[in-house]
């Protein structure tokens, strides 16, 4: 990681974090390490770790945090809220943390298109005729591909 | 039974309490729960490693031998506080006294009654002595149960189960609550595999078993090499409400890696924690002292469990930031100080409230309480060391004199 500088940092992005709802455990950290130790997602990408984004989200480091792609990479697992002594719910300070990025449009473009389809079919993945016909031969109902109601509740 | 003041508890910073008092002048009543004296401290070891290491286990040997020694001092064992009522001089109490249930002069300790005893722990040695003691709160037959298989292994018929406890009312001019902690159960914390995952123990059980000479490292493959010591169990912790820290954790365990090292050279200690946390004199030279030994390494394992080798695996992230799971041969919790079971019953018995932390009495360093004449000291209001329990102690013990000379005054005027 490359030498941070003070004067960049910006002491009120962990203030930011704390007013989104589930934010506010984030004060509490000791930086034990455990649910790092207990993350899924640290074990098979190392840039993903959940006591370093809460160190930097307490120094300040807003932009690197927002603009990154690893903020993504959280499986909701709650397997760090589990093991959390102080009850930081990390889980759920992704959430606001990937909340404040959405707000500034720092979203990746891969999630973007996943966001879109959302919109468009209700779900994340198109459905093809493949997926109705297997449907048919269990004696199941198809899938409508544009339900009206996803719409009026997406907005 | 008069008394200037009754004493709830036995260890440390009771029996302190009682010798501070007796040195002012006044006569103390100790009533102690368990059949023998010393509380936790009575079953942990010396940490000498050729050197001292101030652990303060032995201060209890010596105010012992004091206490025993004093004619000023009463002490009831296996007794405990029925019922207290304030009058304007003080108290008036009922305890329930119940007689040693295994006669100490025919006792040879032979162990007969604990192989068939079917509730574990409730035959115990004394840690003074090698004779057997029973505790009445565990044992069956005092918990309305017919068992009498101690009394019929004994050969010696030192076992007496017959003898009916008694309610002694006592009148004291103050009181004294010294009824200590608990440590944490390990069992709360699931995820450190205590009680699942062979080779897990408490530092206290290792503590227990190194003062009776009952630990070895053992001989050939299944030597025991690697320790690790895991920092914070039931400390810090606010999931399982106790977000204070126990302030002994880190002194016991870098005593006991020294001490395992001083005797076994070939032991290699390693130390998970979150935090090193310091509350006594002369910790940092002991910190690097230890450092040199130890392997400290900052960050708390997500998950003990069994490896494929049958040792216990410790999962952590380690520094280099990779997944780790290493495998120990025995694997030390570092359990806390938790607030004692029977403080519910004292805080209705005495009408006071429990702390913030879940301890006995006032916040911070304060040995009075809301009630006039009544005293904490030690490990009952907040964590503390041996040493600490016993400054506790005294000055909850010079607080209560100057509050028996007060009313001693009065009653003269």
């Amino acid at each position: 990681m490359s030498r941070i500088n003070l004067n960049d940092l910006d002491p009120s992005f962990k203030h930011r974090v704390a007013e989104q709802p589930g934010g506010q455990g984030i004060k509490a950290c000791f930086a034990c390490k455990a649910c790092t130790a207990a993350c899924p997602i640290t074990a098979v990408d190392a840039r993903y770790d959940p006591r370093k984004i809460i160190r930097m989200a307490l120094l300040g480091m807003t932009e690197e945090i927002l603009h990154s792609d690893f903020i993504w990479l959280c499986s909701s697992c709650y397997g760090c809220q589990e093991v959390c002594p102080q009850n930081v719910s990390f889980t759920e300070v992704m959430f606001a943390i990937k909340n404040l990025a959405a707000a500034e449009a720092c979203v990746p473009p891969g999630l973007t298109g996943q966001r879109l389809l959302l919109k468009a079919h209700g779900r994340l993945y198109e459905i093809s005729d493949f997926e109705n016909e297997k449907r048919e031969k269990m004696g199941l109902p198809r899938i409508k591909e544009h339900p009206e109601d996803y719409d009026a509740l997406l907005g | 039974m008069e008394t200037d003041a009754l004493i709830v508890g036995a260890g440390v910073a009771g029996l302190w309490s009682a010798w501070e008092l007796a040195l002012h002048g006044a006569t103390a009543t100790i009533v102690e729960a368990a059949p023998y004296p010393g509380g936790h401290v009575a079953r942990f070891c010396c940490k000498a490693t050729g050197r001292c290491q101030k652990c303060g286990a032995c201060l209890l040997e010596d105010v012992l031998r004091k206490v025993r020694g004093s004619d000023r001092i009463t002490t009831l064992l296996g007794s405990t506080v029925l019922e207290a009522s304030d009058t304007d001089r003080g108290f008036d109490l009922t305890l329930l006294c119940r007689p040693p249930r295994i006669f100490p002069d025919r006792c040879d300790g032979c162990g007969a009654c604990t192989d068939v005893c079917p509730v574990p722990g409730a035959l115990v040695q004394s840690p003074f002595d090698r004779r057997m003691v029973l505790d009445q709160q565990r044992c069956l037959r005092f918990q309305g149960g017919e068992c009498r298989a101690c009394e019929e292994a004994c050969t010696r018929g030192a076992v007496n189960l017959d003898m009916p406890a008694q309610k002694i009312p006592v009148s004291a001019s103050a009181v004294v609550l010294a009824a200590g902690f608990r440590p944490f159960d390990p069992l709360e914390k699931p995820r450190l595999g205590y009680g699942r995952v062979p080779g897990v123990v408490t530092a206290a059980e290792l503590d227990e078993l190194i003062r009776t000479d009952k630990w070895f490292p053992g001989a050939g493959a299944s030597r025991t090499r690697s320790v690790a010591f895991i920092q914070c169990v039931g400390s810090r912790d606010a999931k399982i409400g106790r977000n204070y820290c126990s302030r002994v954790c880190c002194g016991y365990a870098l005593r006991l890696a020294r001490l395992l090292r001083s005797r076994y050279p070939d032991i290699e200690p390693t130390m998970f924690y979150m935090d090193i946390q310091s509350f006594e004199r002369d910790f940092e030279a002991r910190l690097g002292e230890a450092a040199r030994e130890a392997r400290l390494i900052r960050s708390m394992p997500a998950e003990i469990r069994t490896g494929s080798d049958g040792r216990p695996e410790v999962v952590y992230e380690g520094m280099d930031e990779k997944r780790v799971a290493e495998p120990y041969d025995m694997v030390v919790l570092s359990v806390g100080i938790s607030p004692g079971q029977s403080l519910g019953n004292l805080c209705s018995t005495f009408g006071i409230d429990l702390n913030s932390d879940g301890f006995l009495g006032p916040d911070g360093e304060a040995v009075t309480t809301s009630q006039d004449g009544l005293f904490v000291a030690g490990a009952v209001q907040a964590p503390r060391s041996i040493e600490d329990s016993v400054s506790h102690a005294i000055k909850a013990a010079a607080a209560a004199d100057r509050y028996l000379r007060r009313m001693a005054n009065r009653e003269k005027q």
